[in-house]
């Protein structure tokens, strides 16, 4: 099972949730805790993986041959990114607007155009406390985070994490690309939110994208609860949203936070919140097979 | 000579447009006649790459000058490598008070884009997405 815990607005408590959530997993199967928050990948300071293997993601490119080209423009016609200026005596290919899609190459008349591939991030797999763990990279300077998210994904799919038990794939907040490449083989979205109106705001977004669009089964943690804004409890309500934990606003959690602790560590009392989440994240996905 | 103007509006009277990539239409002038023939620029409603469309577009329909208020580093380069030099204009000037101060020398050339990738890109056109307080604004 694959538990993608997203959230659209930033800040509301991914990282908290998923390390959580994983620490009680490892009771009942084995776990596999997945950071696809690649542009600020934060589940190793809590953590303290042990990394066996590091390798990097590669990115094809067009490469145009000037000797070949005949300047058609057809190359720039078909790409929905506008990357490449077809010019009446140059081609210019724009590698930060690029997604490596290759219809350029396959749409050139002259085949004058041909790949290349650079690293644009890294994925690295290790260890943390009796579960697998796993993290991408992406390079400072680089804009798509899309294929390292892919790569994290496939990687647990292919190694068969999924399967023989959870895999707890902390995605990237927003609610454009990243995120819907991080739901795409989610068993459920676990949205994590908070009580402010851009905490509702957000995650009206992100529940539209995961279950609207992408038809994902979609369950809500409320973190920062008893602000006094009931808001997103009664959005929740109102679009028979299960909200499987709510945590307190409270000062000692930041605290522990704050000092690189994961929750139910730093503050075992709130194990049974997460078993329970687990729980009922668990009966969701049942439910939706059956 | 055909010079390429960002504008806001279809006639010559319209007021040239402040962005280059994503401004509504295109003015493409013929400086000695001032007859002005306009295209709607399909770039405003590109997700991105909006300069480098545009600038490819302006370079294919054979125009050897360029005028706008503002341009944005993909569309200069491309400019650039196309052999078209772009002159800056005020923002209260006419598509075809533009080409006549072009004429008359009045206008300055710019050595290189003047304003940030996104520049004209409206607000509901922003990737990514956190809100204020998650301090994680990013771009996707």
């Amino acid at each position: 099972m694959r538990i993608v815990v997203a959230s659209g607005k930033g800040g509301t408590g991914k990282t908290l949730v998923a390390t959580s959530l994983s620490l009680v997993a490892r009771e009942s199967g084995p776990v596999a805790l997945v950071d696809a928050d690649v542009e600020a990948p934060n589940d190793a300071l809590f953590m303290h993986p042990t990394i066996a293997a590091r390798e990097p993601i590669m990115q094809p490119q067009p490469v145009v041959d000037a000797e070949l080209c005949t300047h058609c423009g057809r190359c720039a016609e078909v790409c929905q990114y506008n990357a490449i200026a077809s010019l009446p005596e140059s081609t210019l290919v724009f590698t930060d607007l690029c997604h490596g899609c290759g219809s350029c190459m396959l749409n050139c008349p002259a085949g004058a155009i041909t790949e290349e591939y650079r690293p644009i991030g890294y994925l690295e797999t290790g260890e943390t406390q009796g579960m697998r763990f796993a993290q991408g990279i992406l390079e400072v300077g680089e804009a798509m985070a899309t294929p390292v998210i892919r790569a994290l994904g496939k990687m647990a799919s292919n190694e068969g994490w999924d399967d023989e038990g959870l895999t707890v794939f902390d995605a990237p907040p927003g609610s454009a690309c990243p995120v819907i490449e991080a739901l795409s083989d989610a068993d459920l979205a676990l949205l994590v939110t908070e009580p402010t109106p851009f905490g509702l705001h957000d995650l009206k977004l992100a529940v539209q994208v995961a279950r609207d669009v992408l038809g994902r089964t979609v369950a809500i943690v409320i973190n920062k609860h008893g602000t006094g804004d009931p808001a997103v409890e009664e959005y929740c309500q109102e679009e028979n949203l299960p909200v499987l934990l709510r945590i307190p606003l409270e000062r000692r959690i930041a605290e522990a936070y704050s000092s690189g602790q994961p929750l139910v560590q730093a503050l075992p009392e709130f194990e049974p919140g997460f078993c329970e989440l687990l729980d009922g994240a668990q009966k969701l996905v049942a439910g939706r097979v059956s | 000579m055909k010079v390429i103007v960002s504008s806001t509006g279809n006639t010559m009277e319209a007021p040239v447009s402040p962005i280059f990539g994503r401004c509504p239409w295109f003015a493409l002038v013929d400086s000695e006649t001032m007859e002005g023939e306009f295209v709607e620029n399909e770039a405003t409603k590109a997700m991105g790459g909006a300069g480098v469309q545009s600038a490819q577009n302006a370079a294919r329909a054979g125009a050897e000058v360029a005028i706008s208020g503002n341009l944005g580093p993909n569309a200069s380069q491309v400019l650039t490598s196309a052999g078209i030099t772009v002159y800056t204009a005020a923002g209260d000037m006419t598509v075809r008070q533009a080409v006549e101060a072009l004429n008359e020398g009045k206008l300055e050339a710019l050595a290189g884009p003047n304003v940030s990738r996104d520049h004209g890109k409206p607000a509901g056109f922003t990737r990514g997405g956190s809100g204020m307080g998650g301090g994680m604004g990013r771009r996707s």
